[in-house]
């Protein structure tokens, strides 16, 4: 699914240049759950961004579902990402003036996936599989953080993306609820859906298929897990519905 | 193409801008404030366009007036009528007079005679009370001399002709001449009356103008050269039949005589609605530019989820484009409303009437184009900038992080300022801190203010023009005689009349530009006035007059056959230069003067001085003089009427006829109507531009703030109160609003010479003095620093107010 040979990626900065990515070759299969670890600093996000196509390469390729990431650019390159790469962002990402279920729709509206009729159903559809259906009305402000995640997972879901890569999605949740997006992704990957996720809070290994360590942008760590079979989706509902997430007022408004 | 924009991105639209309302409303504002006054100017410009043409020609003016001494046979008048190119003529006289009503004082008067059976094709007036032609012994005034005379339809006034007795006749009617000025303005009141009523005032001389309007079958024609060739043939054909023919007066054809100076004060009002229309949509774009900014990472989120550049930039386009639909559609009326108001004042002021205030479509269409293409287009540029970030920098904006780098020459700068305390270092710095930011808040409050102080200052030199005019003359009294009479009695009489200081007696005469082989053309209307062109002889060490040259030098006692032009001179004498011959008929004669120099004569027509030896030795009329100019003991009004009264007295019992007298307060006053309209409007275009640029202030500020929120949650985290937060907002404002002062008043120095000179050249053939206008400057500070507190204020209650979660996790 994914193909990564001889990635590079370097900054040019006022004391000379920063290699983030120092040479990696990486291949992750379809329906793979992949966690990136590593300190800070040691290249993850930006090998996260390197695959969502967000950041160019300084050399090496990447192949993505089959297309050559590096190949593309402009408009070509956002409709790919719209229709292959699902994104799940540390703080949600949500655009604050469009309600839970509008921004679900939003990258079926923007890339022109589905009938426009049947985007609302297809967005209500995914909340519910979050657990988050009755919510679907209200602006991302009036909910907790753990449920603006769920939302930002049904995003990355609409136009039912063969990847999906999630930097830090539990970085911003306590842990019941950071468990339950974790259990998510699992759930995932039994629908053939390679997950790709970058964390470096937290053994996440009970949940991930394999561990990819990195230091100093290159790979110096990367062993499968010993995470039990995944559970499916809609096991995620159940997760979802016993959390413990905090309510809005605790939490304050996000505007 | 499918158009990018789905209805959930129309919402979002719709929904972000009433999140950020104020923002949206000082926007529409803006462009609408600016749309109105361009939408007013181009509105009032072309109904008063039209409706000058129409008045004008409504009063089927000559194409040309022969002037015949002694006047034409009715054979001679059908003969002229047959001649190719002539569509009609007639015969009719003008006269020089003075009215009075009862005891008031004498008004200048310039009396238009016909023909009772005149059948009024030509030169003609619509009689608003009354009936033409007036019986005799009754006279018709114009509308506007009514009120200039304090008279009423059915009372008696007294009437003078030079070289006659008043004598008292009736005002049995009030007419509109839609080609003369209101009386006030050129203070001279115009009537018309019939050869019957001449008779009784004592005047028995045959109509010695022929007024012909040259043409084909499409109507009058609109070229000079047309009908001045025809006009030409008219004289042959006269001097055929044996009538002398003085000389031809041709007017700008079809224009009417204030024409030009309503197209260039029109032109210079619409000029200041285009400037305001591009600094509101310069605002808007910042502002745009700024709620992307504040969007950036809504950006990233929709681009990470497959949203293309174009689809970013219709969103933001739709929305610029939803604001200036608003506020053109709020301009419009207002637009219109004033745009008539305004050309009902205008046509008030040029003695029109309006008979229609429809506004033009395309004038509409026009301020459609301009008030939502333009804002679209000027806030292309930042949306599209703002479109075309990357996911990435869109998601690694944390809003602290987007400075000029340390190394830059603000970086520096930024570093080394500070304050009188840690606040006030704060604000400081952030003021510095945007290259782009403070260039734009700076640059927009000061070409407000540039603009404001340009149309202030170009209001005040246009009074000091008309100061200057009229401080270059050192008299209080002109007297214009009917005939010349020797100078040196005139002097003797005027100085042996109580109040009077000095008197000085010069030869005047009425003279044309002469070319050899044809009639002299002279550019002159039928008033007399516009486009006269005079020669004035006075002592070459006059004390009495000391014009500012401009080219060459003034006249020296031994010159020989020199003359000095005038700015409307020269005009009338195109690529005339210092050292060239030019022939001009004066007195009836051809004759050759060199010119010596060419002077800022404000508030005289078009003139040509030569010393009195010298017109003597030309004209060989020696001794003799045509005008008289009187310095009075006193300068008040009363005391130089009572003087003036004194000094017709005196000669009239010396035999001596006048044409017509002023004293220097009544120049003035024809001077300042023909001024104050376009510095008034100037004023009221400074206060918009004004109110434009403390708009965009006010929004800049609210941007500024909405851009740091995450800056102000850290300082709300460390420890900052509200208090402290606004205090470092308004320091800002106040600090960007004292920054753009001087740059402000740097601005307008060129700007007021520029206007000055456009202004000048095209209304009086001479740039306007430059004035800076300090108290105006001092206004304008006061403005833009409580304007900049006041809207800082707004913005500072927002960043106050904002909790540090809020202020950290905005998306």
């Amino acid at each position: 699914m994914i193909s990564i040979r001889g990635v590079v990626k370097s900054y040019p900065l006022p004391s000379g240049r920063c290699t983030a990515v120092a040479g990696i070759d990486l291949d992750i299969g379809t329906g793979e759950f992949v966690t990136v670890v590593g300190r800070s600093g040691s290249g993850k996000t930006t090998l996260l961004n390197l695959l969502a196509g967000i950041d160019t390469l300084s050399a090496g390729e990447i192949t993505v579902a089959g297309t050559p990431v590096h190949g593309l650019g402009g408009s070509a390159l956002a409709s790919w990402r719209g229709r292959t790469i699902g994104l799940v962002f540390q703080f949600f990402q949500l655009l604050p003036t469009l309600t839970v279920a509008e921004n679900v729709m939003l990258p079926m509206d923007l890339c022109g996936t589905r009938p426009s009729r049947g985007r609302r159903t297809r967005a209500l559809e995914l909340l519910d599989r979050m657990g988050i259906a009755d919510q679907g009305g209200k602006l991302p402000s009036a909910l907790s953080g753990g449920q603006q995640q769920r939302a930002a997972i049904a995003r990355a879901l609409a136009n039912e993306p063969p990847v999906v890569l999630a930097d830090e999605p539990t970085g911003n949740l306590d842990s019941a609820t950071g468990d339950a997006v974790l259990e998510l992704f699992r759930g995932l990957t039994r629908d053939g859906t390679t997950v790709v996720m970058v964390t470096h809070e937290r053994d996440v290994s009970r949940f991930a298929t394999r561990q990819v360590t990195l230091a100093d942008g290159r790979i110096v760590d990367d062993r499968p897990t010993c995470a039990p079979a995944a559970s499916g989706i809609s096991s995620g509902v159940t997760v979802f519905g016993g959390t413990t997430a905090p309510e809005p007022a605790e939490q304050g408004r996000v505007s | 193409m499918r158009w990018p924009l789905s209805r959930l991105l129309l919402r979002k639209i719709l929904r972000d801008m009433w999140l950020a309302r104020t923002r949206m409303v000082m926007m529409t504002l803006a462009i609408a404030l600016s749309v109105t006054a361009v939408g007013a100017f181009l509105s009032a410009r072309a109904i008063l366009g039209r409706e000058i043409s129409r008045n004008y020609l409504e009063t089927r003016p000559a194409s040309a007036t022969v002037r015949v001494p002694g006047g034409v046979d009715a054979a001679t008048l059908a003969a002229v009528k047959a001649q190719p190119g002539v569509l009609d003529a007639t015969t009719r006289a003008s006269f020089p007079a003075r009215l009075k009503i009862g005891n008031g004082p004498w008004r200048m008067s310039l009396l238009f005679v016909s023909h009772a059976a005149d059948p009024q094709r030509i030169s003609r007036v619509t009689m608003q009370r009354g009936a033409w032609p007036p019986p005799p012994g009754g006279l018709v005034l114009e509308r506007t001399a009514l009120a200039f005379l304090d008279a009423e339809v059915g009372q008696a006034i007294t009437v003078q002709v030079p070289g006659t007795v008043p004598a008292s006749v009736t005002v049995t009617g009030s007419a509109h001449d839609g080609g003369v000025a209101p009386a006030d303005q050129e203070q001279t009141a115009y009537a018309y009356t019939t050869d019957a009523t001449l008779a009784r005032l004592g005047v028995r001389s045959a109509p010695d103008e022929l007024k012909v309007v040259i043409g084909d079958r499409t109507g009058p024609s609109g070229s000079r050269d047309v009908i001045e060739t025809d006009v030409q043939r008219v004289a042959a054909l006269l001097r055929a039949r044996g009538f002398p023919v003085s000389r031809i007066e041709v007017p700008r054809p079809l224009e009417h005589p204030h024409q030009g100076q309503m197209e260039m004060v029109g032109f210079t009002l619409l000029a200041f609605g285009a400037a305001a229309l591009l600094l509101s949509s310069v605002l808007v774009a910042a502002l745009l530019g700024g709620l992307v900014t504040g969007q950036i990472r809504q950006i990233g989120a929709m681009k990470a989820v497959g949203a293309r550049t174009g689809q970013i930039l219709a969103l933001y386009l739709t929305l610029t484009a939803i604001l200036s639909v608003l506020a053109t559609a709020l301009a419009l009326p207002t637009g219109a409303a004033l745009g008539r108001a305004l050309a009902a004042q205008g046509a008030r002021l040029l003695n029109l009437d309006l008979f229609s205030l429809a506004i033009p479509p395309w004038a509409y269409a026009l301020q459609i184009t301009a008030g939502i293409f333009v804002p679209v287009l000027v806030a292309l540029m930042p949306l599209v900038r703002g479109s075309r970030i990357t996911v990435r920098a869109a998601i690694d904006d944390h809003g602290l992080d987007a400075d000029a780098p340390a190394r830059s020459w603000n970086g520096r700068l930024t570093t080394r300022l500070g304050g009188p305390s840690r606040l006030h270092t704060l604000a400081t710095r952030n003021v510095l801190r945007r290259r782009g930011r403070l260039v734009l808040n700076v640059g927009l409050l000061a070409v407000a203010g540039a603009m404001f102080l340009t149309g202030l200052n170009t209001a005040t030199g246009w009074n000091a023009l008309v100061q200057e005019g009229t401080a270059h003359r050192a008299d209080d009294l002109e007297i214009r005689l009917a005939r010349p009479a020797p100078a040196a009695r005139l002097v003797e009489l005027a100085r042996g009349v109580p109040g009077v200081v000095a008197a000085e007696a010069w030869a005047r005469a009425g003279t044309t530009v002469h070319v050899p082989g044809r009639v002299d053309v002279a550019r002159v209307y039928p008033d007399d006035a516009h486009g006269s062109f005079t020669m004035l002889a006075p002592p070459a060490a006059t004390p009495l007059l000391r014009l500012p040259v401009e080219q060459g030098r003034w006249l020296r006692p031994a010159d020989v056959g020199t003359v000095v032009l005038n700015n409307l001179a020269s005009a009338q004498l195109p690529g005339i230069r210092i050292g060239d011959r030019v022939s001009l008929t004066v007195d009836g004669r051809p004759t050759t003067w060199r010119v010596a120099g060419i002077v800022s004569d404000f508030g005289s027509q078009a003139t040509a001085y030569t010393t009195d030896r010298q017109y003597a030795s030309v004209t060989g009329e020696t001794g003799q003089a045509g005008l008289l100019r009187v310095v009075t003991a006193r300068h008040d009004t009363g005391a130089r009427q009572a003087v003036l009264d004194r000094i017709e007295a005196a000669l009239e019992g010396d035999g001596v006829a006048v044409e017509r007298s002023f004293r220097a307060d009544e120049l003035r006053a024809a001077l300042d109507g023909h001024v104050l309209v376009l510095a008034d409007a100037l004023i009221g275009l400074g206060v918009v531009m004004g109110l434009v640029g403390l708009l965009g202030l006010a929004a800049g500020l609210v941007t500024a703030v909405t851009e740091r929120t995450r800056e102000f949650g850290v300082l709300h985290a460390i420890g900052a109160t509200s208090t402290v937060v606004r205090g470092i907002v308004v320091a800002e404002g106040g600090f960007t609003a004292a920054i753009s002062l001087p740059v402000a008043a740097l601005a307008a120095l060129p700007l007021t010479r520029l206007l000055g000179d456009f202004v000048g050249a095209n209304a009086f053939r001479q740039p306007l003095p430059f004035r800076f206008n300090a108290p105006a400057l001092l206004v304008w500070s006061l403005l833009a620093l409580a304007g900049a507190a006041l809207a800082a204020t707004a913005a500072a209650r927002r960043a106050s107010r904002l909790t540090v979660r809020n202020a950290l996790v905005t998306l």
